[in-house]
């Protein structure tokens, strides 16, 4: 700030700092300050580790973690466990996905379908879905069948209330409007309901995600054939802590992956938010 | 409430595009349209004046078949179409295909070419909704009315929202469109000059009641310094029981 000299035009007024963009003398780009953060924990990981106050055996070191796992790499051991998890994931979340959908559907689009589901759907929330998990291994045997359907679960329940509270909350100016457009029933839910209520739909997305990592972890442990869930137990009771740490780390990347594809969805889908023009 | 549309090509159709009968309204016992009667003949333009809270934006409802647990008879032509005050365009769609929303035909492209021409937003007609400015959006909205050919427009005061220059140029482009398109409007508004700059009539709609039903007498073009054009709007305003002194 300047004072301006006395008995000047400007006299009494603060300066104000402009042009300051253009000051700045380094730009980082964002993708790279965002990195900032994980990048320090590996570090600080690194750091800690190869000090003598941390031994191995209750840390272990970043090298010893990747050696173990470009080793497992080399035996296939890894790929396969990551394609088991993998693909429990995949086929749970596809059929918890689809389910909570058509529910959310039938329930938000008609008062007798909001009458007959969404209070049945409220009792069905209330219940924790890793509680049901003695009655699925009585029904459904200790193989593939309680774990999809454990994960198929906790990934519906998020689907069914974003997209339920989504279509409710679409705007009843914009279906009047569609009214006297003279779309038809159809016309109004492909047109209007469907992508008025696909943000929270995609909003739900990303919940169901979180859930099904955490389910996985969960019903992997019922009866761990095959899968990362498998590598976990092994470590635990050989007191392997770099493959244990290695499944956390392959853990938190499967993670980041799919909330990157929801990412992507959402800017793929819901370009029009973001008010930009053209292609 | 019969309803009744006309399914007939133009040159069979009746005298008029709109009719209603005895029609009432009521809202938790209380009345708010009394008893409403009322023939427009195709191509009028008709103002409909009244306070907040008259029953006009009720009756352009019930017209626009969004309200029907009206009483009486309401007889409208098959084409219709609503510009509403908020322009209520679908924010995920973009402009060229919020105009040809529910249209149908091999030629819908051609159509949305030429209507938005009309209302000048080509340079628009790939842009999303949220990127228009109010009167942007608007002419949008008109340009969506209009690419239907409706026999009846109903305008439920369609630059309420608008800053006073855009409505201005709202106003004109409105009077070049319905030139253009032809069709019969019915346009709510509160704003005395502006029905009587449009208008062929003017009603005036007050306790649930048409107080007021006169033709608008004046030479084009209408000025609003012209002494006709003051006693008419002291009249209207006199109806809606609002005594102007400035």
């Amino acid at each position: 700030m300047t004072i301006a000299p006395p008995g000047g035009t400007e006299q009494g007024l603060r300066r104000l700092v402009t042009g300051a963009r253009s000051r700045r003398i380094i730009a980082v780009p964002r993708p790279l300050r965002r990195l900032s953060g994980p990048i320090a924990l590996f570090v600080l990981w690194w750091l800690l580790t190869s000090s003598r106050q941390v031994t191995p055996s209750s840390f272990p070191r970043i090298g010893e973690v990747l050696d173990t796992g470009v080793s497992m790499v080399r035996s296939g051991e890894l790929q396969s466990a990551i394609w088991a998890s993998g693909r429990r994931v995949l086929i749970g979340l596809s059929i918890g996905v689809s389910c909570g959908l058509l529910v959310a559907i039938a329930a938000g689009i008609t008062r007798r379908g909001e009458d007959l589901i969404d209070s049945t759907m409220q009792v069905f929330k209330a219940i924790p879905s890793f509680s049901l998990v003695p009655l699925l291994i009585i029904w459904l045997g200790i193989y593939e069948g309680p774990k999809i359907v454990l994960i198929a679960l906790s990934a519906a329940m998020p689907i069914y209330i974003n997209t339920y509270g989504g279509i409710r909350n679409v705007d009843d100016r914009l279906v009047e409007a569609g009214r006297t457009l003279g779309l038809n029933r159809l016309a109004l839910i492909r047109h209007i309901v469907v992508p008025g209520a696909l943000p929270s739909f995609l909003t739900g997305l990303r919940f169901s995600f979180a859930n099904v990592w955490l389910a996985l972890v969960v019903a992997e442990q019922i009866n761990a054939n095959s899968g990362l869930g498998l590598l976990l137990a092994d470590g635990r009771s050989s007191f392997r802590l770099d493959i244990i740490v290695l499944v956390v780390v392959i853990y938190a990347m499967l993670g980041l992956l799919s909330y990157a594809f929801v990412r992507l969805l959402e800017r793929r889908l819901l370009q029009w938010r973001r008010g930009f023009e053209g292609e | 409430m019969t309803r009744d549309s006309d399914p007939r090509p133009a040159d069979e159709r009746g005298p008029n595009a709109l009719v209603l009968a005895d029609v009432r309204r009521r809202f938790d016992g209380r009345a708010v349209l009394d008893g409403l009667d009322l023939v427009v003949p195709h191509g009028q333009l008709v103002a409909l004046l009244g306070q907040s809270g008259c029953g006009k934006s009720t009756l352009l409802r019930i017209i626009a078949d969004l309200d029907r647990e009206a009483e009486g008879d309401v007889f409208v032509p098959e084409r219709r179409a609503v510009v509403f005050q908020d322009p209520r365009l679908m924010p995920w769609k973009r402009v060229s295909d919020n105009v040809s929303l529910g249209v149908r035909g091999d030629d819908v492209g051609a159509r949305v070419r030429e209507v938005l021409a009309d209302v000048q937003m080509t340079a628009h007609a790939r842009a999303w909704p949220a990127t228009l400015s109010g009167g942007e959006a608007q002419r949008v909205s008109l340009a969506r009315a209009l690419i239907r050919r409706p026999d009846l427009l109903l305008l439920d005061e369609p630059f309420g929202a608008l800053d006073a220059l855009t409505r201005i140029k709202m106003r004109a482009l409105l009077a070049v469109m319905c030139a253009k398109y032809r069709p019969t409007v019915l346009f709510v508004t509160h704003d005395v000059e502006e029905a009587l700059i449009f208008a062929d009539r003017v009603i005036v709609l007050d306790a649930g009641r048409f107080t007021f039903d006169e033709p608008v007498a004046l030479d084009a073009p209408r000025r609003r310094a012209s002494a006709e054009f003051q006693t008419m709007s002291e009249r209207v305003l006199a109806a809606l029981g609002v005594v102007d002194s400035s």
